[in-house]
């Protein structure tokens, strides 16, 4: 097997075209753990077990069960109860839902770390219960957290190729419907691991100057 | 007399977990008073401050503050849970200052004082920067405006925690063994602003600390406390030069012989 440069260029297009759809199916994901992981992990931190629980529990099921489930179960069995979802629309969701419970796991290591001190002040100083949590200790837990937040980005990117499963044309389902019509897989399948490989590098970078920036801000 | 009051605590009871803090409570201080709470560690006497300020809930017994209970109110003729707007409410009305400063990192000086003015008082920002501006010339750091927190010394931070606490016009403030994380000079300093600070306002202030010559300067009344209980209380020159209990004699022979 010889690689072949002409087939190679000729095919990078439609597979470039998977990697947008990969790309926005990594940020609105990431996008929903973030916000949804913050949610999680708010409600955890209440002293209301009513409230604990039942977060938890949903928490643990999240990650104790495989994301190719959740996937076929949302794009396969929700139909049958009268509930259709676009198939991109549905990846980004479980792929949003599911990375929030380990989100969710980082924030609170994070809000774990804010010393007891910080709340005193803000309970002293009147803040609300939602201005302590915005303006006070989410700005001071963020920072030491962007490391593990960028290894789940980067991580949720990786498992994007799951929602080929369901329908989805991102990178590697064009290449696979290419390498299943010309019975050449070498080029489509290097090239989407390539592209792989640049994109989680540059991640990595640009993870690493955020945190940077956000700790020389402080001094 | 309750009404003349400006803290009253009657009978109050605090656990941690099986550990009890306080027992059978009973304290009263009057408007503009200077009351020196000391007292081994571990006594309880941060625990009386925490309560005022409602970082801590008594398990039972009542806290007033100029009349009103910080956690029951009346509805409908009876006693009830005060809801969360009554308890702010009533916090509004306290200030503390903490023996680790509790600055907040991630905020330049400047913003450390008008946060609270701003958001919890609403006031308009260019009001809440001049009084900011003012209080810092007051406590010394006019200079300090934009610096962050880590930049300071100890005592710079306390002397911010001390303008912050005024910016919202507490009538009570709470002093929680604010020198005891600075070295000896450094406290001097920060203890001479408070001793300024209490010369020439009305507030009620309350002080947790180990010095004695601080409290003899700015108390009208010292306190002894020791397992939940206060022991003796009167004037300063009656309690720590003439004490007429053994344990306060003890504790205050101890004190000596460690500075």
């Amino acid at each position: 097997m010889i690689w072949n440069w002409p087939f190679a260029w000729q095919i990078l297009p439609i597979i470039l075209r998977g990697m947008v759809i990969t790309v926005e199916a990594t940020v609105l994901g990431m996008l929903l753990a973030l916000v949804l992981g913050l949610i999680w992990a708010g409600l955890l931190l209440l002293p209301n077990r009513w409230i604990f629980w039942p977060t938890r529990a949903v928490t643990e099921f999240i990650r104790d069960t495989p994301l190719l489930i959740q996937l076929f179960f949302c794009y396969y069995v929700l139909p049958e109860v009268g509930i259709t979802i676009p198939a991109l629309v549905t990846g980004i969701t479980v792929l949003g839902i599911n990375y929030s419970a380990y989100t969710a796991e980082v924030y609170r290591a994070g809000l774990q770390n804010i010393p007891r001190g910080q709340w005193d002040a803000a309970k002293a100083l009147n803040f609300n219960p939602w201005q302590t949590f915005s303006r006070i200790i989410v700005p001071q837990a963020l920072p030491p957290i962007v490391p593990a937040m960028g290894n789940n980005l980067i991580a949720m990117f990786k498992d994007t190729p799951l929602l080929s499963t369901i329908t989805v044309m991102e990178m590697l389902n064009r290449a696979m419907i290419i390498g299943d019509k010309t019975f050449r897989y070498l080029e489509p399948l290097t090239i989407v691991g390539i592209l792989f490989l640049i994109i989680s590098l540059l991640a990595s970078a640009l993870i690493g100057i955020t945190q940077r920036k956000l700790l020389v801000r402080r001094q | 007399m309750q009404n003349a009051a400006s803290i009253q605590f009657v009978d109050v009871r605090k656990t941690y977990d099986k550990t009890v803090v306080l027992e059978g409570l009973h304290l009263t201080v009057a408007p503009r008073e200077h009351v020196v709470i000391i007292g081994p560690s571990g006594s309880g006497k941060s625990t009386i401050l925490r309560l005022l300020m409602t970082l801590e809930k008594p398990d039972s017994g009542e806290i007033f503050i100029e009349g009103e209970s910080l956690w029951h109110t009346i509805r409908g003729g009876r006693p009830a849970q005060a809801d969360p707007a009554h308890v702010r409410q009533m916090r509004s009305k306290v200030g503390m200052v903490f023996q680790h400063f509790n600055l907040f990192p991630h905020m330049r000086v400047l913003q450390n004082i008008t946060e609270a003015p701003v958001r919890v008082l609403a006031m308009p920002r260019a009001d809440a920067l001049r009084r900011a501006k003012e209080l810092l010339d007051r406590v010394g750091l006019a200079d300090k405006c934009n610096a962050w927190p880590a930049e300071l010394s100890g005592g710079q931070k306390q002397r911010v925690a001390i303008a912050r606490a005024l910016a919202l016009h507490p009538h009570i403030m709470l002093f929680d063994e604010i020198t005891s994380a600075l070295d000896p000079e450094i406290a001097s300093q920060v203890l001479n602003l408070v001793l300024d600070l209490a010369r020439q306002t009305d507030m009620t202030m309350l002080f947790v600390t180990h010095q004695m010559r601080f409290a003899r300067q700015i108390a009208d009344r010292v306190v002894f406390f020791d397992q939940g209980t206060i022991v003796e209380q009167g004037t300063a020159s009656q309690v720590l030069e003439s004490p007429t209990q053994p344990r306060t004699r003890e504790f205050l022979s101890n004190v000596l012989m460690a500075s």
